[in-house]
Formats: structure tokens, C-alpha cells, sequence
């Protein structure tokens, strides 16, 4: 019996003694890791299941459009997906998704009948399991399909982020052939170019009401640079300004009652407040012999940028909404133009075309910090900016090596461009975001 | 005939002031035209100039100015290791027909050491510490705190670890791994987790990049280090 108990004892003993191998409560040391590399959220979009061919490739092209250009997304290769699509169908097995590092994935059907349409799309978090975290159907038209998957990508970065997206929103610009100019509009990813002038003069520099309803440009039609106003679709433009002299670059106030513009009727090319109604001046803004010109409302209303060779070479200007004193913003180089604000709300955050060397290239400027950022650098000329909605992505047009056109870049000057229009174009301006 | 004559003597007097006058008149417009050509108040600028003109001012030459440049990486250049050299040190010419020295007699003269050799770090880690500061006050166990080989595997563990920003950053999960003698992982576990499934998520992947990064012939643990293959070495992971 003791020689029992003494060998229980010693296996108990050699029991405790020994390591504990598996566990973790034997840990040597616990070392600090802190900075974790904070990049892009790595998304899976696989090609929809039970769906028509063409249309669920339409989707998943649009989709991943959107939400690379969003700024936030890592839009994953479905070339290496191991999941069993067909076997998953509108549902996930994590586990295979996070093999491949997807931290979330979007899934979707697309059904149609004759001219309708139906998509059900779902959201997964991988690491939060089977259940969607986000669930939509939209039906219609098949020429909805485009605007469907545009609102669902709004409705994913607004999930993620809690910002509105900028998926639909548009985009006008001027493009310049056989001594005209026309002022064009497409979405902001390049799908639907369209012009929304008709006469064969020379129309320019467009700039979007904050309704996104109406498109106010520059137009010779009647032989002097005069201020017009056109509905978003195109149609009969309406004259808002046709004062001797220049009547150019409007920009709107937030609330689109007023727009900001260019008048050389005194003689002088002079910025001033006009209703956005009649066309009427409410406020001269600027009274200086030199060229003050290509105003840009701030978000709040309560600033105007400008750009003017006061002090003999183009800069950066800016002036209260109500007039005063302005204050020159652009800080290097000797040719700073076309400054447009960031929208972000809280933040006062200017864009502008500059000379660097013997190229022009987008910087921001932020006027509370101080801090410049590169957009572009050493690709040909960039020139004229103009933020996107939410204030994250800068278009401009560019002659670039990939062929000039119109591109987008990430506003804090990360990633490579994206083009998303080819050819010539001027006078960019990105259009608000779309309404709910 | 008098009166006549006053009568063409008057004539001539207004045909010649007449004359004058309208010279004068077409002189002045021509000026006019010329001098005011270029107002642009009146009547607007040239339809080419216009848009230049709103978009850049672009008829003022200026100086080329660089803004602040992206940063770029600069070109690595090739070293020979083991080497010391001066970069500003013009090479000496060899001097011909001089008599050798004694010194270039000696058989052991390539072995002696250079005096300025005294003046070299030796035994300084060469591996690339990245980001780490080993004086810092956070980040190191006491024990292994500034040692090369941690500070590699550290780095390596840094590397793979990725954590979307739009994702929250709450909560310290702490993740553990066993060290093989010959620097491989071969094996991980949570030891805690934050309750935040993403972070979680994140440094499970991590610790599974690193155990795929050495599996294929890592540096193996050096001696003085060897105690903590046989213990489980754990990391806690703030974003």
C-alpha cells in the first residue's frame, strides 16, 4: 500500500514538475509590439453565383472600381480565392477567406428578367463570422445596374467609415476640337461621357451647383466671354452674366444662391458675389490693379480662394467672403493657380496646380497647419484639381505617360493615379455626391 | 476779278484746313487703334488668351522653383564589405622608381593590423534594427532588450503584422511563440485575446507570417539566447 501511494506521490510530483509544454503560462518573456502597419482593409469580391454572366461581371468590374478608388479598400485578386463559390453561394466559410487575407467580403446575385433587374448583395466580416454585416436589394431597370452597385459601395464605405461615398457622383470638363470647346460630363469612373453644350463656340471652365442640378460655365456663343447657366442633363443654357468684358470662372456658394466670379467690367478683371437667380452683383470682393481672378468658394461660404499677380507672378490668395484684406496662401514657387478646397467638413484644405521646375503638378495646402503634400511629381503636367466630394480623392487632368486624360489620386498623395478618361480635357470639376 | 480771287484764296484756305484736319483725324484714329488694341477691360480678351488667362495667368515667366519633392529612394551603392574607406580621399598616384621600405620585407606585414583600425566599432550588430529604439522606454523585455537577434525577429514579426486603419485599435491581445534552436517558429498561440475579433484576427495572421518567414533557413538562436527555446515567447501587440 505505501509503495502505491509512493508511487502516485512521485507521478504527481513529476507531474508538476514537468513542463508544461502546449500552455503559455511558461512563457521566458512577454515583449511590447506596438505599430502595427495600418494599411488598406483587404476586400474580397468574388464573381456573383446563380447570376446572369454578363451582368455579374458588370457588377464585380463597377464594385471593385468603386471601392479601390474610395481610398480605403485593398481590392483582392479573385485569381487566388480558394473558397467554393458555388458551394457558398450568398453565404461565407470564413476560414477560407481568411486564408487568402480577406477581412471582408462582399457577395452578390444578380437576376434579370426581360428588361428587369434584381441584385441582392451582402457584406461579411470575416473575423465576425457567417452572419452579414450588411444586406441590400435593389430592383429595377437593367439600366439601373451601374447606379444600383453605386449605391451599395456608398452604402459599404458609409458602414466602414460613417462618410458618405462619392460612388455616382460626376464629373464635367472641356474638351477642345476643331476651334471649339465643349463642356462634358461623365461619372466620375469614365462610364457615360456626354456633352452639355451644343453650340459650336468656345465654352469653358464648368463648375457643378452644389445640387449637382445645374452646370454654370464660360461660353463665346455670343461673341464675349459671358456667364451661363445649364441643367445637368444638357439643354438650353440660361444667361446669368453677360457684362462687357469677362464674365468667367464661377465657383457657387455652399448654399447655391450665390456664385463667385470674374468680372472685367470696370476694367479690370475683379472678383465679385453675384445672385445665382439673376445674376445680379451683391459684393465686389476685390479692388486691385493687378489680375485677380479663378475664385473658389470655400466649403462653409465664409472664404474665397483666388489666385492674382499682385505681387507679379500668380499666386494663391485668400479673402474673407465678405470682402476685406486677402492674405497670399501659397507658400513656394513662383506660379501657383486654379485652388480649389477640399470639402471635408472641419478642415481648411486647398488644392492648387504649381510649377515645379519646368512642370506644372497638384499639391494641397493646408492653411491651419501649414503642411503641403504632393499629389503628383515628375509625370508630365497635372493641372487643374478638383477634389472629390467626401475631400479623399483629387481629380485632375494630366499628360502623363499613360496618355493625357483625366485621373484620380488619393488626397493625401498615397497610390497611383487612376485614369478615367482618355484624351485632351481641361477646366475639371467634380460634381457633388449623389443623394441617397 | 478781287473778289474772285478772295473767293479762291478762301477757297484754298478751307480746302487746305479741311485737308489738315482730316489727316489729322486719320493719324489720331490710327493711333487710337493701335495704342487701345489691346483693352481688354472693353472688350474682352482673345478668345485663345481667355481660358489661359482664368486657369494660370500663364504670360508670367517665372523662376523654376522645386516645391517639396516626394521622398525618393535614393541609389544604393555597392560597397565592398569589410572595407574602409574614405569617400572624400583622392586616390593616390604611385610613386615610380622609389626605393621600398624595409616594412614591404616583412613576411607578416599583411597581417599587422592599421593603427586607424583602433578607431573601428567591432562587434556592433549589423542586422537592421528598422524603427526600434533600444534605449526606448517601451517595446523591450529587460532581458532581451537591445539584443540583435530578438530585435531581427521583432522586426520580422513587425513586418507581417497589417492591420487595416479604418479598423478600431482597441484592446491588447497578447500572442506566443515557440523558438526552435535553429530559428525556426514552430508553433503559436493566443494566449489572450482583446475582444476585438479584427485585432485578434490580425495577430494570429501575423504570427503565422512569421512562422512561414523563418521556416526556410533562419539564423539560428545563438547560445547566450538558447534558455528561451524551451519557454514560450510571448508578444503583446498594441496598434
Amino acid at each position: 500500500m505505501l509503495q502505491v501511494r509512493g508511487l502516485i506521490l512521485l507521478i504527481a510530483i513529476a507531474l508538476v514538475a514537468a513542463p508544461s509544454v502546449g500552455r503559455a503560462d511558461d512563457e521566458g518573456v512577454i515583449i511590447d509590439v506596438k505599430g502595427a502597419k495600418r494599411g488598406a482593409y483587404p476586400l474580397a469580391i468574388p464573381l456573383g453565383v446563380d447570376s446572369d454572366g454578363d451582368l455579374a461581371k458588370q457588377v464585380q468590374q463597377v464594385a471593385s472600381f468603386d471601392l479601390k478608388v474610395a481610398g480605403w479598400f485593398k481590392i483582392l485578386d479573385p485569381a487566388g480565392f480558394l473558397a467554393d463559390l458555388d458551394a457558398e453561394k450568398l453565404s461565407i466559410v470564413p476560414q477560407k477567406w481568411k486564408d487568402v487575407g480577406a477581412y471582408g467580403v462582399m457577395k452578390y446575385k444578380v437576376t434579370s428578367t426581360g428588361s428587369k433587374l434584381e441584385i441582392d448583395f451582402k457584406l461579411y466580416e470575416v473575423s465576425k463570422g457567417t452572419t452579414a454585416s450588411l444586406s441590400r436589394t435593389y430592383k429595377g431597370s437593367k439600366d439601373d445596374l451601374r447606379d444600383f452597385v453605386h449605391a451599395w459601395c456608398n452604402e459599404v464605405v458609409k458602414f466602414y467609415t460613417g462618410e458618405d461615398g462619392f460612388f455616382g457622383s460626376k464629373i464635367a470638363f472641356v474638351v477642345k476640337k476643331k476651334g471649339q470647346s465643349t463642356v462634358m460630363a461623365m461619372d466620375f469612373d469614365g462610364n457615360g461621357v456626354h456633352s452639355l453644350t451644343r453650340n459650336k463656340s468656345i465654352n469653358m471652365l464648368p463648375a457643378w451647383s452644389p445640387s449637382g442640378g445645374q452646370v454654370a460655365f464660360t461660353s463665346y456663343m455670343r461673341n464675349n466671354p459671358d456667364l451661363y447657366v445649364v441643367g445637368a442633363g444638357g439643354g438650353r443654357p440660361k444667361k446669368l452674366s453677360t457684362r462687357k468684358g469677362m464674365n468667367t470662372g464661377a465657383s457657387w456658394s455652399p448654399d447655391g444662391k450665390k456664385l463667385a466670379v470674374t468680372l472685367s467690367k470696370d476694367g479690370n478683371p475683379e472678383i465679385y458675389v453675384i445672385s445665382a437667380s439673376d445674376g445680379k452683383v451683391i459684393k465686389r470682393i476685390t479692388n486691385d490693379k493687378a489680375i485677380d481672378t479663378g475664385p473658389a468658394f470655400s466649403p462653409d461660404g465664409s472664404e474665397i480662394a483666388f489666385v492674382s499677380d499682385r505681387e507679379g507672378s500668380p499666386q494663391i490668395y485668400v479673402v474673407s467672403a465678405s470682402g476685406g484684406k486677402a492674405k497670399k496662401v501659397s507658400k513656394n514657387g513662383t506660379y501657383n493657380t486654379t485652388p480649389t478646397w477640399s470639402p471635408k467638413k472641419g478642415t481648411r484644405v486647398l488644392a492648387y496646380t504649381t510649377r515645379d521646375g519646368g512642370n506644372f503638378d497638384i499639391v494641397t495646402l493646408d492653411l491651419d497647419s501649414g503642411t503641403m503634400t504632393r499629389i503628383t511629381q515628375d509625370e508630365g503636367n497635372n493641372e487643374e484639381p478638383s477634389f472629390s466630394p467626401n475631400g479623399r480623392v483629387v481629380a485632375f487632368a494630366s499628360t502623363r505617360k499613360g496618355g493625357a486624360g483625366i485621373y484620380l489620386a488619393n488626397s493625401d498623395g498615397t497610390g497611383k493615379p487612376l485614369k478615367v478618361y482618355a484624351g485632351s480635357a481641361t477646366g475639371v470639376d467634380w460634381g457633388p455626391a449623389p443623394k441617397p | 476779278m478781287r473778289p474772285r480771287d478772295e473767293d479762291n484764296r478762301s477757297l484754298h484756305t478751307w480746302a487746305a484746313t479741311g485737308l489738315a484736319l482730316v489727316v489729322t483725324l486719320m493719324s489720331g484714329g490710327l493711333y487710337a487703334q493701335r495704342t487701345f488694341k489691346g483693352d481688354g477691360a472693353a472688350r474682352g480678351p482673345a478668345l485663345e488668351d481667355l481660358e489661359v488667362i482664368e486657369a494660370s495667368i500663364a504670360y508670367k515667366k517665372a523662376e523654376p522653383q522645386k516645391q517639396p519633392q516626394k521622398k525618393k529612394r535614393a541609389a544604393e551603392e555597392t560597397k565592398v564589405e569589410g572595407v574602409s574607406r574614405d569617400e572624400n580621399k583622392k586616390p593616390v598616384e604611385e610613386k615610380k622608381d622609389e626605393p621600398k621600405s624595409k616594412i614591404d620585407d616583412d613576411p607578416l606585414a599583411k597581417f599587422r593590423r592599421d593603427n586607424q583600425d583602433e578607431e573601428l566599432d567591432v562587434g556592433k550588430p549589423v542586422d537592421d534594427p528598422g524603427v526600434f529604439d533600444p534605449d526606448a522606454p517601451e517595446g523591450w523585455a529587460e532581458e532581451t532588450k537591445g539584443d540583435p537577434y530578438f530585435r531581427t525577429l521583432i522586426k520580422q514579426l513587425r513586418d507581417g503584422w497589417e492591420y487595416p486603419e479604418l479598423l478600431g485599435a482597441e484592446g491588447v491581445p497578447v500572442g506566443c511563440m515557440r523558438l526552435e534552436r535553429d530559428g525556426r517558429v514552430s508553433d503559436t498561440l493566443f494566449k489572450q485575446k482583446s475582444g476585438n475579433a479584427e485585432l485578434d484576427d490580425s495577430v494570429e495572421r501575423a504570427l503565422k507570417t512569421l512562422e512561414k518567414t523563418r521556416a526556410d533557413s533562419p539564423p539560428p538562436v545563438p547560445d547566450h539566447l538558447l534558455k528561451h527555446t524551451t519557454r514560450w515567447i510571448c508578444f503583446k501587440f498594441e496598434v
